[in-house]
């Protein structure tokens, strides 16, 4: 198979993350932060080191600060709840997921309001001003993407990070499509909150979710429980990071993010991006030969975007095409909202949805080659 | 006997224990008995010397030091 859906999650995974994965379960699956026995404390020890990973790979301080949760979702769910109240307003892109949006309509019957500011791929400053239109004096958190996971598209949100801190506004990014292959260095950062999916680029087993709290507001807890801390107490400890990991963690999953952080590092996250891009890049150059394939941005240019490519086929609907992908060539790619819809809705694809190709660092030329000459057969 | 070093979480004393190491002070992650009067569970690390020093250590590293005791006091 091609397997061209690692905007999804990456497939396949390196074999360090299967053999890390097994091991867990084979050898040390006591249950972490709990019992006190050597199993335990192994255990213990190999979900302190993949935060410790973690923290080292997008240069965080303190690793009580690298909170696992189930998914990016959750992670987004507890900064966007956790901070947000009565009377508040909170600024999101027009390229956010549904892991944004949702949670945000939501908050709009607790009296919270929102605002959403277009971004312009081709113009930064235009992004800068759209997002300042937006603040008003209720304005408590910003939520921009790192990257579309539709169209690939690269907000400016270090600058609109930066900017909200001039403000005095809580700046969450979400980092779904982007960890592992954009370089975050949180130590010279506005990004208060950063959220992450373990399954994409990072190579983690899917159920892995990071939430990487950069500043000194912590969130309200969405979830209170046992964490294996002061269970005299009733009340939820406020300490980092039991205060959001109540009830039993990932561990097999944690183990093989910890394996996955390790190949990406191995491998380089400037090496892994360049590659991939260079692989949108093909694909682009080869589809906009054909007169009958729409494209939605420019020739993508190198640190604009991320590797991520959206079109369609003029006349054809894209779930048609992304079947006869799978079934005819066993090509795996996505078509539909992906969802995204604010981001569908400023390309004026809401209606149509796109097919969605996203390399990893396993695609290769050969793959890109056999995927656009599978589309040319199917389109003439 | 060992020389107990309470700590706030199991994340803490992870840390701790990676923080004593480069001081050159062996530790060991433990949990520390429920049967301490106040009803808590938690974890810490045990030491077998240089306690006030290790403690001081901690302390200037940011990881904030709950309580320390001889083991057979806990």
């Amino acid at each position: 198979m091609i397997y061209l859906d690692n905007g999804a999650t990456t497939f396949p995974k390196p074999a360090s993350v299967m053999s890390a994965v097994n091991n867990a379960i084979k050898y040390f699956s006591a249950n972490p932060g709990r019992g006190g026995h050597k199993m335990a404390i192994k255990a213990s020890e190999i979900v302190y080191n993949t935060r410790i990973k973690i923290a080292e790979l997008f240069k965080v301080n303190d690793p009580s600060k690298i909170i696992f949760t189930n998914n990016c979702t959750t992670a987004l769910n507890t900064v966007i709840k956790g901070i947000l109240k009565k009377g508040d307003h909170v600024i999101i892109s027009s390229l956010e997921h549904n892991a944004v949006l949702r949670p945000i309509e939501k908050l709009k019957n607790s009296d919270i309001s929102y605002s959403i500011f277009e971004v312009d791929e081709n113009n930064d400053e235009k992004t800068i001003d759209n997002f300042r239109n937006c603040i008003n004096e209720n304005t408590k958190l910003a939520v921009c993407t790192a990257s579309s996971n539709v169209f690939g598209i690269k907000p400016p949100y270090e600058r609109i990070c930066a900017l909200c801190h001039q403000y005095g506004i809580l700046t969450c990014v979400d980092a779904a499509q982007s960890g592992g292959v954009f370089d975050f260095n949180l130590s010279a950062s506005s990004i208060d909150y950063l959220c992450l999916a373990g399954h994409k680029g990072l190579y983690g087993p899917m159920g892995t979710g990071i939430m990487i709290i950069n500043c000194d507001t912590v969130p309200n807890s969405l979830t209170e429980g046992g964490t294996g801390s002061n269970s005299a107490d009733y009340n939820q400890p406020l300490v980092l990071p039991d205060r959001f990991e109540s009830g039993t963690v990932n561990f097999p999953g944690i183990a093989g993010l910890g394996a996955g952080i390790d190949f990406v590092k191995s491998y380089g996250i400037e090496k892994i991006y360049k590659h991939e891009f260079n692989l949108v890049q093909s694909i682009y150059s080869k589809l906009n030969n054909f007169d009958n394939i729409e494209l939605y941005s420019d020739y993508p240019k190198y640190g604009y975007y991320a590797p991520v490519i959206s079109f369609n086929v003029k006349g054809r609907d894209c779930e048609e095409i992304a079947e006869i992908l799978s079934e005819k060539y066993n090509i795996a790619v996505r078509a539909g909202l992906h969802c995204a819809p604010l981001a569908h809705k400023s390309k004026k694809t809401l209606k149509i949805g796109t097919i969605r190709a996203v390399p990893s660092v396993f695609t290769t030329n050969q793959d890109i080659i056999r995927f656009v000459s599978a589309l040319y057969k199917i389109i003439t | 006997m060992d020389n107990l070093i309470k700590l706030s979480s199991l994340t803490s004393a992870m840390r701790a224990k990676d923080i004593l190491k480069q001081h050159n002070i062996n530790s060991k992650v433990a949990r520390i008995s429920s049967s301490n009067g106040k009803g808590n569970c938690s974890y810490g690390l045990k030491i077998n010397n240089r306690l006030q020093e290790a403690v001081s250590i901690l302390r200037n590293n940011g990881i904030k030091v709950s309580g320390r005791a001889l083991e057979d006091m806990i």
